[in-house]
């Protein structure tokens, strides 16, 4: 199995810090999420040699379909990786938007499914269905998308969606994989039987080994098997002391009050994978950078401030590689990686990680397209 | 009034003939050519339009055609002046999520999106996409989506209770800089009172005769004139024009005679079980049989029905020389259509050949 390498795309705006709020200094080193900033980051990425680029969702970003169709005419080999909520949109008009995406991109889509863990966020986008509802109403539009891709015509009955004599004109030639994310129960069952890579964010290894025995375990009774995917930021310099200067310097950068007006906001968070983000840190407060070290070079402090992946492996290239090979060998084959901001680092991980990851573990292949 | 010109964009396939087109290599007559909607053949099209001075390409909507929104997306690209018009159907999507959806597309083509909301008549398709309402509850709908989306386009703290749409606290985090104008399509009394009613600024008609576009003219704004509001209007239609009057018609005659009667038996067949008024109003326009000769379809003067034959929707098109082509569309214009969106066989070339002819000669 081959290691897939895959950046994010800053598609709400990208900072050099962990937030746009930066003590005493004005903010006009934010870069905003314009189109032409974008394609920059896209262009980078490709440059790399990562394999795709995840584009997330959420009321902040644009929106993930038409970013993909865009950047895919200025790329060549870069995938996009499109985040999207199943409940806004029938699955069969989804299946649709899929089969054109890939004729746009030549087959350069990947599905990343987010169910949506916050129900206010919903409910602005008229969605007043509850958590578990929300993942139930998941799996049936997976079902249906895949029934669509298997190409007979159907009919559906279903708690969620009806139709009669579904199906498309032409059928797909390449159904793109679906990337899962959701740590709740509901979302367990439904990744086990609908997704092909089920996604966590940057937990210790110990914890991912967990949820892997589960999710493989859920996955068998389908008769199926899952890859893993692991989203978490980096933070790696030629040395390990610069890697946490330069963690110290975006922590510091950080008012109090910032940090204390998002944790109000994470706390209210239905989502679990939220939940077990928080759950890492003992305490919000530290003395030094490094009280927020969770486990060797895996370091806390952006889930201060950011929902989703709160994580960053902090390191020398040599320590963030074997932390890669290391989550590798738990099960981990698929990662989605960040950094601030990300036009550099994509460049920095791509020249300085990556070669290593090729040297030091040659049976690891590193995927591009 | 200033006048409007738009071509489309064949996203179902393209063709030199009439049922070329079609994507399913099955229900194609194997011996006509057939155009894939690559995106490399619809940025030929787009830059076509472009350079011919259209203003807008038309993106249609349906279970045969591309993602609309995308490939706006895409040919955005590749383009720099040219607007998108849109096609989508409001009951296939929460309108909040379509909002966000067009203010990206604003974003990433600049400014260059208008819409064309499409309700849809066909009972069947709608039911395999999986809405159930039917066609009177489906305009009703589109008027409340339509409604939801201008409010999300305000900004933060939107709050509306429906019948079809409930939104708590939502609305885009910044107001939409350029709301884009709302193109609308649809002839029953239940479209009509819709587009009337506030939702659409552009009213669609497919090519019916100048007589039947008057009539249907002079009522719709006088409904709208009844709520203080104005309306623009716009034809969609197809163009065969050539250098003469009878080197078009040999034009028409040759799309003519590659229809086989078999291929019209089964077109003639779906096209009737459509619900939709605006189909029933073109399948009036011809008996369903191709006649005996090509001009046995020309309804009005140079206007010719055998694209209906096998084609849904607009069945009509524009027949005759650059300078009566143009006098026709002129004679549409002072009735009160200032927006036309044109169409041929193939479209790539055809694209040039109106631009470059007869767009002139009425400007």
């Amino acid at each position: 199995m081959t290691i897939e390498l895959n950046w994010y795309l800053p598609n709400h705006g990208d900072f050099h810090g962990l937030t746009n709020n930066r003590m005493g200094e004005s903010s006009n080193k934010a870069r905003t999420s314009t189109p032409a900033y974008l394609e920059s980051v896209a262009r980078a990425i490709e440059y790399a040699g990562f394999n795709a680029v995840l584009i997330p969702t959420g009321p902040t970003c644009h929106d993930g379909w038409v970013v993909a169709a865009s950047l895919s005419q200025v790329t060549t080999r870069l995938k996009f990786l499109v985040a999207f909520r199943p409940g806004f949109v029938l699955p069969a008009v989804a299946v649709q938007s899929v089969q054109s995406l890939q004729r746009i991109t030549g087959n350069r889509l990947l599905l990343n499914v987010v169910t949506g863990g916050d129900s206010a966020e919903q409910r602005g986008y008229g969605d007043f269905l509850n958590h578990d509802e929300r993942y139930s109403r998941t799996a049936e539009f997976l079902d249906i998308v895949r029934r669509i891709w298997a190409g007979k015509k159907f009919d559906y009955e279903g708690q969620h969606f009806r139709l009669r004599n579904a199906g498309l004109l032409r059928p797909i030639d390449t159904p793109p994989p679906i990337y899962f994310g959701g740590a709740s129960a509901a979302a367990e069952a439904v990744a086990a039987q609908y997704s092909d890579t089920y996604l966590f964010w940057g937990e210790t290894p110990d914890m991912v080994e967990e949820r892997i025995r589960r999710a493989d375990d859920l996955a068998s009774r389908h008769g199926r098997q899952l890859r893993y995917g692991y989203r978490v930021h980096v933070i790696s310099r030629d040395t390990p002391e610069q890697a946490w200067a330069e963690a110290d310097r975006l922590l510091r950068e950080v008012p109090r009050e910032i940090i204390e007006k998002a944790q109000k906001q994470l706390q209210a968070s239905e989502s679990v994978g939220q939940a077990r983000m928080r759950s890492l840190r003992r305490s919000n407060t530290f003395n030094d950078v490094r009280d927020l070290e969770v486990y060797p070079n895996l370091w806390t402090g952006v889930g201060l401030v950011r929902g989703g992946a709160g994580t960053a492996i902090v390191g020398s290239h040599e320590q963030v590689a074997e932390r890669i090979e290391q989550l590798y060998e738990s099960g981990v084959s698929s990662f989605i990686l960040s950094g601030y901001p990300n036009l550099e680092e994509a460049l920095n991980v791509g020249e300085e990680v990556v070669p290593l990851l090729r040297s030091t573990a040659p049976r690891l292949a590193v995927a591009s397209a | 009034m200033s006048i409007e010109f738009n071509w489309f964009l064949p996203t179902n396939g393209d063709s030199r003939h009439l049922t070329g087109n079609i994507s399913t290599p099955q229900l194609r007559p194997s011996h006509l050519t057939h155009r894939e909607p690559d995106v490399d053949y619809l940025i030929q099209i787009a830059r076509a339009a472009e350079a011919t001075g259209f203003n807008a390409a038309l993106i249609p909507t349906g279970a045969a055609c591309e993602d609309a929104w995308l490939i706006a997306a895409a040919l955005a690209q590749h383009t720099e002046k040219l607007k998108f018009l849109v096609a989508f159907r409001p009951g296939l999507e929460l309108p909040a999520y379509a909002a966000q959806k067009v203010a990206a597309l604003q974003t990433f083509t600049g400014n260059r999106v208008l819409l064309n909301v499409v309700t849809g008549g066909d009972q069947d398709q709608q039911e395999a996409y999986g809405d159930f309402l039917n066609h009177d509850e489906r305009y009703l709908r589109t008027g409340e989506f339509l409604q939801v989306v201008r409010q999300i386009w305000q900004g933060p703290g939107q709050e509306h209770s429906g019948t079809h749409y409930d939104i708590r606290n939502g609305g885009l985090t910044h107001p939409l800089a350029v709301p884009p104008e709302i193109y609308f399509g649809g002839a029953s009394p239940a479209a009509e009172k819709v587009a009337t009613g506030g939702a659409a600024d552009v009213y669609l008609l497919w090519g019916e005769t100048p007589d039947m576009v008057n009539e249907r003219l002079q009522r719709v704004r006088s409904q709208a004139q009844q709520q203080n509001r104005t309306l623009r209007f716009g034809l969609r239609i197809h163009v065969i024009a050539r250098e003469t009057e009878s080197q078009a018609w040999d034009e028409a005659d040759r799309l003519w005679r590659a229809l086989s009667p078999e291929t019209i038996a089964n077109a003639q067949r779906a096209l009737r079980s459509s619900q939709s008024v605006g189909q029933a109003r073109m399948q009036d326009l011809n008996d369903g049989t191709r006649g005996n000769s090509v001009r046995d379809l020309e309804i009005a003067p140079g206007l010719w029905s055998g694209i209906g034959l096998v084609r849904g929707g607009a069945g009509t098109a524009l027949v005759g020389s650059y300078q009566q082509v143009a006098d026709a569309i002129r004679q549409y214009h002072d009735l009160g259509v200032d927006t036309f969106i044109f169409s041929g066989y193939a479209n790539l070339e055809e694209a040039w050949r109106v631009g470059e002819n007869v767009l002139p000669r009425v400007q």
